[in-house]
């Protein structure tokens, strides 16, 4: 049962449309990065529109029937001549999209509490689904793992290959050390030679102004930048545990402490937390998407179709 | 300070350890958990109140307080009372247990003597061993359980059980008397007296307890302080009070309505002779009598007998919750003289001697039942039984009358009796002077003497009457007949008065307007001052055809108003008259039991002291039954209203008094010599200990903002 004034998970957006698609928990049982990635974009893609991400390009792709609205020349008319039916062309669309994801697999992100997956898992599972999806569209995608340091780099690549190597980072990475995503952000920034979409998955549980400081390097040039803040349901609401001695997952803090008097003001802390991430993002006009763990990626996805479009 | 009235659950309040218990429990179970978000937590904490910083003591504080005054609650805690020992000081207590009539009361099948009973064997438990106690049971004639204090609890404790309510009224002031008395026989410096009673208004009201030494505690136990509804026959008289044979009789019932409401109540006559003349022609007469609340009522009989006898007449009333008043007798006794007890210290055998013409005067025939029966006794003689016998009482030249003997004589009449004064010999106005200064202030005496007017040296050598009040019951008889009967009496001397005062009813006046015959009711009773005497002499009355008659009336008229001899009441003494025998009296109670009795050989009085029960005491000399005597509840046992308590303390003028009774909101008995209890209070803490661990529970957790949560 959701405690009264627990930050409603409703908040990504899924609403009642949560269960049409793979939920984490289902996720981890592939255990597979390539197929699990492949099943939320297409699952997610599934009976939207029937012209999923094909456009008008010098190069043939498929066929599909006429509906109302498409432009009189795009029909094939020897189509037509044949079938007596109409058919549009398709052809698949050129890009030079560069794309990265940031994965942050620091110690914090090994976090799970009551949730199926720890966030590391879910960042993981997140960034393999927006590369397979760029690729499969086309864009040009790297990866970058950090934690307090640069930890792993895959080159953007618009190849199946490169998927895979991505996949394969992704599967290989554990999580360690404390955060320094700002450090991380600053190695890449030298990394990365041509602008496009950076992806951070993170919880951004480091100095915020020290984040964003390094985000703004991209932002100047001329980068458009995705956020996706994953914290789990623990982390926003306090387990729901009588007592409890909270150990910190990257310090020798600990506090001893009863959640239930304190959860509404702690829930209050968190949502200033997620306000001032927030904030700050659209300060310098970044898109920012909190993502709990328990959450499907429907909202993920849709946040990067929102960015790319406006690419 | 404190006691335990429960000690023994002393054990539980180990419980109030429970929450420290459950909070070392919880600590050392706590979970371990990783949280990344802890610096956020931090936050959190630091911003709450310093009330939530010490939540945590301030709830386990609040709980263990709450439990531990829940268990000290159920230890029943009293505040030590005053009224305990010091130390290992033994204490001093007596008892005063009300055993009178009116406790007799039962409602709801309980007798306010029980629960009274039950109090007292509640403050002898409580005693500790080497205590010094003893009862005093408040009667008409108040008694101890023991000749003195003592350890023997357990004795003390039979007495209380074996006691019954009695006949008897109590005499609340003697009680009190005797109670003070045993308290001064105790050692101990903690001396107690409890009072137990019903505390009925007409018993307690004018009782003092200044002789109560002021180191004792006085307990006032009050065991019926609710209002109790009683009806109850106050007063059974016959009218005139020595009837005749074939004169007419009236019978008179007094009711009492001891209610806070109107009533009607029925009252039955029954005759003990089935022959006796009732107007419906049946052994009883019923009539009803409709009583305001807290008043009387009177409900009357005539009769008519017309022949000697005995008979015993008995008026009942309703059964109610207090039964003894419900019945009262009466024995009518036509053949019975009215007794005159004629104090002089003159010879009645000498012709010279006014009491000579008086005895044969007032008993003219000594072989009939006519007339009254005189007793003539010396002025050193006399003593309460005998005026207690007498219907009427005459004083005629009775100079060695010792001045006691005076303030007995005013008691007499002021207490309903019928005293005829002959102003006449020696220390005669010395005598009124000092009866005078015996009756009550507001009614002396009607005149005082202030010497002898001897008239046989003046021209006609006599004076006579010149004016009567014919009006007057007592001299009414006379109205038909010719003033010069009265007239023609001739007085050679007679005694010199002031005036009259004007609540005297002046009869008789000499023609130079002296007074010669004064009536004045004295209390309850009548006194008559005759300024004659039959002495040759005095005056020529002894040889007037109207002596006789003008003797006789006299004194009827002064009877009229009274039923003759005082009632008797239980636990007092009953007297009558009778001839004087030399045969073996018997007296048998109402109960069939054989009980002592004294006669004067001389005057025939009889005196049954104490009468114990309330009924018939049937008198018998050889196999001859000689008299009956009626002993009826005292009247003031019907009234039920009590007086609280607080007044008679009040009345005490000392501070050391303490109220407590077995109903109402009146701490019990036991609790009261143990402490006052303090157990509800400890209740309360410990609600609201409870709802303040709720309050702390709830406030004190503030928003990132500071605002409380």
């Amino acid at each position: 049962m959701q405690p009264k004034d627990e930050i409603p998970s409703t908040s990504l957006g899924a609403g009642g449309t949560g269960r049409r698609f793979l939920q984490p928990a289902d996720l981890k049982r592939l255990q597979n990065l390539q197929f699990a990635a492949k099943l939320i974009v297409e699952g997610y893609f599934q009976g939207k529109h029937r012209s999923p991400y094909y456009d008008f390009s010098s190069e043939f792709a498929d066929y599909r029937p006429y509906t109302p609205g498409d432009e009189i020349r795009a029909i094939d008319w020897r189509a037509f001549a044949r079938t007596d039916r109409f058919y549009i062309k398709l052809y698949r669309k050129e890009t030079d999209m560069n794309c990265c994801v940031l994965v942050d697999k620091s110690n914090s992100m090994a976090f799970r509490g009551s949730s199926p997956l720890t966030k590391l898992e879910y960042a993981n599972f997140l960034a393999a689904a927006l590369s397979y999806l760029m690729i499969m569209q086309g864009d040009k995608t790297g990866l970058a793992l950090c934690d307090d340091k640069m930890s792993g780099f895959v080159p953007a690549g618009g190849t199946m290959r490169t998927l895979q190597q991505m996949l394969v980072t992704l599967e290989r990475a554990t999580p360690g050390g404390p955060t320094k995503l700002a450090e991380g952000l600053r190695v890449l920034f030298s990394l990365l030679k041509r602008k496009g979409l950076l992806v951070v998955i993170s919880d951004f549980l480091d100095d915020t102004s020290e984040v964003f400081s390094a985000l703004s390097m991209f932002a100047h040039k001329g980068f458009a930048i995705l956020l996706f803040h994953v914290l789990t349901d623990d982390e926003m609401n306090l387990p729901l545990v009588s007592n409890a001695l909270f150990q910190d997952m990257e310090s020798p803090a600990s506090v001893s402490v009863e959640p239930e008097p304190i959860r509404a003001a702690y829930q209050e802390e968190m949502r200033g937390f997620i306000a001032e991430m927030e904030s700050n993002a659209k300060a310098r006009r970044m898109h920012y998407q909190l993502a709990t763990t328990a959450e499907p990626y429907t909202r993920a996805l849709e946040a990067y179709l929102t960015a790319r479009a406006r690419l | 300070m404190f006691s335990l009235l429960n000690a023994g659950l002393w054990p539980w309040i180990a419980a109030a350890s429970v929450p420290l218990v459950i909070h070392l429990l919880t600590r050392r179970t706590r979970r371990r958990m990783d949280l990344p978000t802890v610096k956020f937590l931090q936050r959190t904490l630091a911003h709450q109140s310093r009330i939530f910083r010490w939540r945590h003591w301030l709830l386990l504080a609040l709980r263990t307080l709450a439990i531990a005054a829940l268990v000290v609650a159920f230890l029943r805690p009293a505040l030590l009372s005053p009224l305990a020992a010091q130390g290992f000081e033994r204490s001093g207590v007596v008892i005063v247990l009300d055993v009178s009539e009116s406790m007799a009361y039962s409602s709801g099948g309980v007798s306010s003597l029980a629960k009274a009973k039950s109090q007292a064997l509640s403050v002898l438990q409580d005693l500790r061993a080497g205590d010094h106690a003893n009862i005093v049971f408040c009667g008409a004639q108040p008694t101890s359980a023991q000749p003195s204090p003592t350890t023997d609890i357990a004795a003390l404790q039979t007495s209380v059980r074996s006691m019954e309510a009695t006949d008897e009224r109590a005499d609340a002031a003697s009680a009190i008397n005797v109670a003070v008395e045993q308290l001064g026989k105790t050692n101990s410096r903690a001396k107690r007296l409890y009072i137990i009673s019903d505390f009925q208004r007409t018993n307690w009201s004018d009782v003092k307890f200044d002789a109560v030494p002021a180191d004792a505690r006085v307990l006032f136990v009050s065991v019926d302080s609710t209002a109790r509804q009683n009806a109850g026959l106050t007063g059974l008289k016959i009218r005139p009070s020595t009837p005749c044979v074939g004169e007419p009789l009236t019978v008179q019932a007094e009711v009492f309505n001891s209610s806070s409401s109107p009533r009607t109540v029925p009252v039955t006559f029954t005759l003990s002779d089935p022959s006796a003349p009732l107007g419906t022609g049946s052994r009883n007469f019923s009539d009803s009598v409709q009583l305001a609340p807290y008043s009387s009522g009177n409900v009357s009989l005539p009769l008519t007998f017309d022949a000697p006898q005995r008979m015993e007449c008995t008026a009942t009333l309703p059964q109610d919750n207090l039964a003894g008043d419900n019945t009262r007798r009466l024995v009518i006794d036509l053949g019975r003289m009215a007794t005159v007890l004629l104090i002089t210290d003159e010879d009645t055998n000498a012709t010279t001697s006014a009491a000579y013409y008086l005895v044969r005067a007032l008993h003219p025939d000594p072989g009939s039942v006519a007339g009254f029966r005189v007793l003539p006794v010396h002025s050193n003689a006399v003593n309460n039984p005998m005026l207690k016998a007498a219907d009427a009482v005459m004083v005629c030249n009775a100079p060695s009358m010792p001045p006691v003997q005076l303030e007995v004589l005013a008691k007499y009449a002021v207490s309903g009796g019928s005293l005829v004064w002959f102003l006449y010999g020696d220390r005669v106005a010395e005598q009124i002077k000092g009866l005078s200064a015996q009756l009550p202030k507001s009614e002396p005496a009607p005149l005082q003497v202030e010497g002898i007017a001897n008239v046989q040296s003046r021209a006609k050598g006599f004076v006579t009457l010149s004016e009567a009040r014919y009006e007057s019951k007592l001299l009414k008889a006379f109205r038909d007949l010719t003033a010069s009967d009265l007239g023609h009496i001739k007085f050679y001397k007679f005694s010199l008065t002031s005036e009259v005062q004007p609540r005297a009813e002046l009869l008789l006046k000499f023609e130079d307007g002296t007074a010669a015959a004064v009536r004045c009711g004295e209390g309850s009773g009548n006194l008559l001052l005759l300024n004659m005497s039959p002495a040759p002499s005095w005056s020529d009355l002894a040889r007037q055809q109207i002596f006789l008659p003008l003797m006789h009336e006299f004194l009827k008229g002064i009877l009229a108003k009274d039923s003759g001899a005082l009632e008797a009441f239980p636990g007092g003494t009953a007297s009558t008259t009778i001839e004087p025998t030399s045969a073996t009296l018997t007296c048998v109670d109402p109960l069939g039991q054989v009980v002592p009795v004294t006669m004067d050989k001389t005057t025939g009085s009889i005196v049954i002291d104490p009468a114990r029960r309330a009924g018939i005491y049937h008198l018998t000399a050889g196999a001859q039954e000689v008299a009956a005597l009626a002993v009826n509840p005292h009247p003031d046992e019907s009234d039920l209203r009590s007086i609280d308590p607080r007044e008679l303390e009040s009345q005490r003028e000392k501070s050391r008094s303490y109220l407590t009774g077995s109903t109402g909101n009146d701490p019990d008995v036991s609790d009261l010599d143990k402490g006052t209890p303090i157990w509800h209070y400890l209740l309360i803490f410990a609600i609201a200990a409870l709802f303040a661990e709720q309050a702390v529970g709830r406030v004190g957790v503030r928003s990132r903002k500071g605002k409380t949560a």
